[in-house]
C-alpha cells in the first residue's frame, strides 16, 4: 500500500522554490525553501513576513528578513509550494 | 464499495483519497481542497484548496442612538485560493467528507491556475511517481495531471528530484524501451514499471 506521494516529499521538491508558510494565528511568511528538517523546522532565504498589526488587527506589516532564517516548525500550519504570499493574485483574486 | 475490509490505521483516510474534505485547524481556520495524501502525522496534501477565516472587525455604531452597545462586533468570512498545500498534522482538530472526488479533477485544477495568472502551472511531473491508487485505476490518469497543473511552481525549474526519481536510480525494466521522457510531461504513462515512482524518498 503505497501512498503516491508522502507530505514531506512534496515539501523536499519545492526546495529551491519560492513557499509560502501560513503559521498558527495570522502570521505568514514567504521566501525560497533552503532545506529543512523531520520538525518541519525550515530555512528560508530572502524571507518576508506577513503579521496582523498589533493595535489594528486589520492591517498587515509586511516585513522583510534579509538574512537566512531559520523558521521553527512549531507553528507552522500551512505550507504552499511555489506560493509568493497573500499578495499574490492567485490568492487576492479569490476573495 | 467494493474494497474489502479496512486493513490498519490508514485504509479509513485511504477511502477518502481525492474526494473534497474540509478541515478545521486549531487556530479556527477552515481548508476545503482535494485530498491527495497524507502520512503518519496526518500531514496532509490537498489541491485546488481554499481557506476561510472567520475574520471579527468592529464596526461603528453610526446611529448613535442605541448607546448600550458602543460597537457591533461583525463576523464575516475571509475566503483565500490556497491551491496546493501540505497541511501539518498538528494543527488538524477534525476532517469532515465535504464531497465526492471532482469529476474534473483534470480540466478543473489546471484551468484555475491558468486564468489566474501569475503562478506559472507546473508540468504534469506527477507521472513519475508511478504509484497508482489501488482502488480506482481509472481516477489516476486525470490525477497525475491535475496534481502536476496545480500551482505548484515546480515544474519549470531544475527542482530536486521531481518525477525522476525511479529513472535516475534504477535499470530499465526488461522488455520494450521505456517511453521518451516527453512522455513523463504529459499524464501517466500506462502501467508503470515495478517499483518505479518509490526510489528514494523517506
Amino acid at each position: 500500500m503505497s501512498n503516491r506521494i508522502l507530505p514531506l516529499e512534496l515539501i523536499d521538491k519545492t526546495i529551491g522554490s519560492p513557499i509560502w508558510i501560513l503559521m498558527r494565528g495570522q502570521t505568514e511568511i514567504t521566501g525560497i525553501l533552503r532545506g529543512f528538517d523531520d520538525y518541519v523546522n525550515l530555512v528560508l532565504e530572502d524571507a518576508v513576513e506577513y503579521s496582523p498589526d498589533p493595535r489594528d488587527k486589520s492591517v498587515v506589516v509586511k516585513t522583510e528578513l534579509k538574512s537566512e532564517i531559520l523558521l521553527n516548525g512549531n507553528h507552522v500550519a500551512v505550507l504552499v509550494p511555489g506560493g509568493t504570499g497573500p499578495e499574490d493574485s492567485l490568492a487576492s483574486r479569490a476573495s | 464499495m467494493v474494497r474489502g475490509p479496512p486493513s490498519g490505521k490508514g485504509s479509513k483516510l485511504l477511502r477518502y483519497i481525492e474526494h473534497r474534505l474540509r478541515i478545521s485547524l486549531i487556530d479556527g481556520r477552515t481548508i476545503v481542497g482535494t485530498f491527495l495524501a497524507f502520512d503518519k502525522h496526518l500531514n496532509l496534501v490537498l489541491v485546488d484548496s481554499e481557506e476561510y477565516r472567520s475574520v471579527r472587525s468592529k464596526a461603528k455604531n453610526n446611529a448613535g442612538s442605541s448607546s448600550s452597545r458602543a460597537a457591533i462586533v461583525e463576523e464575516r468570512v475571509e475566503k483565500r485560493t490556497l491551491g496546493l498545500i501540505i497541511l501539518r498534522g498538528e494543527n488538524v482538530v477534525s476532517v469532515a467528507v465535504e464531497g465526492p472526488p471532482p469529476p474534473n479533477m483534470k480540466a478543473g485544477a489546471s484551468k484555475s491556475v491558468g486564468e489566474s495568472g501569475g503562478v506559472v502551472p507546473g508540468v504534469a511531473r506527477g507521472a513519475g511517481r508511478g504509484a497508482m491508487p489501488p482502488q480506482q485505476p481509472p481516477a489516476a490518469a486525470p490525477f497525475g495531471v491535475g496534481a502536476g497543473g496545480a500551482p505548484m511552481g515546480l515544474g519549470a525549474a531544475p527542482v530536486h528530484g521531481v518525477g525522476m526519481m525511479g529513472g535516475m536510480s534504477m535499470p530499465p525494466p526488461p522488455g520494450p524501451p521505456p517511453p521518451p521522457m516527453m512522455m513523463m510531461g504529459r499524464g501517466m504513462p500506462p502501467p508503470p514499471p515495478p517499483g518505479m515512482g518509490r526510489g528514494g524518498g523517506y
